[in-house]
């Protein structure tokens, strides 16, 4: 062991082609340990980020490092690395359980550390009731949580999540990201993607705004924020209750409009403040016992107010 | 720092590996193909118990195992030849179609050793229904004929000389063609183009010069025949290479093509959005 470990993750000079399409073009990142926000538009080359990073793409050229190790050293890598793509996919007939003593069996732990762990990371993401039942009947946002679980059982140093959020309802987002601040506080990496900036630089130490391939800016954008705020942003919202949330939606003195669609249950909320939003949405939801079925953020707005505040107008929203 | 984990021995977590691999190839959808493929002599076994009890006459001399002959080489050339193309190829496609393949690859194992895991898991699952369903095949064969009959065959040494071919030769059958389909899983996006050559390249060993022959699968199980082929156009096969050789050339080839995979499988790619 060196005198000083290497904690970051860092990528020099990488850039991936599929074939003659364009994944990633020229990276260069050192990202210190902490909570980071991976954003960018659909095709904008998170994915493929993350992947190489994982290993599971090889890079066209350039090379990848975390905490000293290159993903090419599967054994030694993934002792560190805990991972979650974006595809929803589970093994046939698998159950919370199975799917993460499976997992632990082959990081090689024994019968009863393997039980005490997946008990842990499903009380970490709040599935223990759920843990004998087929994923297969899970909801969208319990399978996000047992693919984090499954991600976190080994006790990695680094997770990278690649669109966790997605799909999730407001106390479900409440809890994953609590799950990963949680995780982040113990100066440990998380790397998280989003299309959605405001949803990750909320809780982000640091931002990598990603566009067409290329890394836009990274570090701190929260001066940014003021900007976002100001730009009023869209939110639709599917529920059993659409009029009670519009109610209470109007009272809050950051909506601009609360307007029930034609279709069945669906609300557009534009806010100034998204955030503000998302919490009073949730004690909504709470006190009038309220079923969400989806909450999404037409994002792409803000995403594209971030880009044109940070390259000039011609480079966004292309 | 924890860097979770116990450093654990490639052995144990190789064979887990394979165990989870074997059970899911057994239990999923994608196997149902082989078990119609197994059901096939079965069946046909058992109607022949059913329906011909006369059968009877013939006592249990050559005619039986003419058709114990007929009907393992029918195993090896649909049953083991296809049941092994689905299990195998779908070890690693199947699980790219699945979107399930990348847990198996952030594991903390060598990609070889992820891949080895999973030959190994096809081999048992594949033998696992192979090897009965070849037992099951040879009692019914003749359970027509009477225990008597069928214990004297037996214990003349004639049966267990035919039993320990017939299953030698599927256990190589099985590893030979396994490896050429799990490798084939891992080069080739659409494998029915090198699967449907490859039937052709096999069935065409009769007609071939001996150089090609002897690359050739089918040429080398045809050592283990524990009767030998007398007529028509199979007589071209009557001059097969000693056990131990047929024994070693398929065995070599199998690790020549498990190398290859093992290759492949270091640079191999998560592509789901393709498929
Ligand atoms: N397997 C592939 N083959 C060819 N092109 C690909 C492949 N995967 C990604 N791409 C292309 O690479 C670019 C970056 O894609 P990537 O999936 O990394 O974006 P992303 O930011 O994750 O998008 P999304 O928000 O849709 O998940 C896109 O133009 C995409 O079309
Ligand atoms: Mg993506």
């Amino acid at each position: 062991m060196t005198s000083t470990p290497d904690t970051t993750i860092s990528f020099d000079d990488v850039s991936k082609f599929y074939g003659e399409v364009l994944g990633i073009n020229h990276v260069t990142l050192r990202i210190p340990p902490g909570l980071t926000g991976l954003v960018g538009p659909n095709g904008s080359g998170k994915s493929t980020l993350l992947n190489l990073l994982a290993g599971l793409i090889q890079p066209t050229a350039g090379e990848i490092h975390v905490l000293g190790l290159p993903p090419s050293r599967p054994n030694e890598f993934f002792r560190q690395v805990g991972y979650c793509t974006q595809y929803d996919s589970f093994s046939d007939g698998a159950t919370g359980w199975s799917f993460l003593l499976d997992t632990l069996s082959l990081h090689g732990l024994g019968r009863r550390e393997r039980e005490d762990r997946a008990w842990a990371s499903l009380d970490q993401v709040g599935l223990r009731e759920a843990a004998k039942r087929k994923i297969a009947g899970y909801s969208k946002g319990m399978r996000q949580r047992i693919k984090l679980a499954q991600a976190i059982c080994h006790d990695p140093q680094v997770l990278v999540l690649d669109e966790p959020l997605n799909g999730l309802d407001p106390i479900a987002r409440t809890e994953m990201i609590d799950s990963m601040k949680e995780f982040a506080s113990k100066g440990r990496h998380v790397l998280v993607s989003s299309h959605i900036l405001h949803e990750v630089d909320l809780i982000s130490d640091q931002v990598i705004l990603m566009h067409g391939g290329s890394v836009v800016a990274e570090g701190e954008i929260r001066s940014v924020r003021g900007e976002i705020t100001s730009h009023p942003v869209q939110v639709l919202i599917r529920s059993d209750n659409p009029h009670t949330i519009a109610a209470e939606a109007f009272r809050l003195d950051h909506v601009v409009e609360a307007r029930i669609l034609e279709e069945e249950g669906t609300l557009l909320v534009r806010t100034r403040d998204a955030d503000a939003f998302f919490d009073s949405l949730q004690t909504v939801v709470l006190e009038n016992n309220i079923e969400i079925e989806t909450v999404t953020p037409a994002d792409d707005e803000t995403v594209d107010a971030v880009y044109e505040y940070l390259i000039g107008p011609e480079g966004a929203g292309s | 720092m924890s860097g979770g984990g116990a450093r654990v021995g490639l052995l144990p977590q190789l064979l887990t590996l394979a165990r989870q691999d074997s059970l899911r190839a057994l239990w999923s959808r994608r196997a149902i193909p082989v078990y119609l493929l197994a059901a096939m002599p079965l069946s046909v076994l058992a109607l022949r118990a059913v329906f011909r009890p006369w059968a009877n006459e013939g006592g249990t001399g050559a005619p039986v195992s003419m058709i114990g002959l007929g009907v393992h080489l029918f195993m090896l050339r649909f049953v083991v030849f296809f049941g092994c193309a689905t299990i195998f190829i779908n070890l690693v496609r199947g699980e790219m179609l699945d979107r399930t393949l990348h847990y198996r690859l952030v594991l903390p194992m060598r990609r070889e050793a992820v891949f080895a895991g999973k030959y190994l898991g096809g081999l048992a699952a594949a033998l696992s229904v192979f090897l009965p369903l070849a037992l099951g095949c040879y009692f019914l064969l003749h359970l027509p004929h009477g225990f008597d009959a069928m214990s004297s065959h037996f214990f003349s040494g004639q049966g267990p000389r035919e039993l320990l071919g017939y299953t030698t030769a599927i256990l190589l059958a099985t590893t030979a063609y396994g490896a050429f389909f799990f490798t084939i899983g891992l080069f080739s996006r659409s494998p029915l183009v090198p699967v449907g050559l490859f039937l052709a390249w096999e069935a065409a060993t009769p007609f071939l010069p001996p150089i090609l022959k002897a690359m050739t699968v089918w040429y080398h199980l045809m050592s283990f025949n524990p009767v030998p082929l007398e007529n028509g156009v199979l007589a071209v096969m009557a001059d097969p290479t000693p056990t131990w050789l047929a024994t070693v050339g398929l065995v070599g080839g199998s690790a020549l093509l498990l190398s290859a995979a093992a290759w492949r499988s270091r640079t191999l790619e998560i592509n789901y959005t393709l498929d």
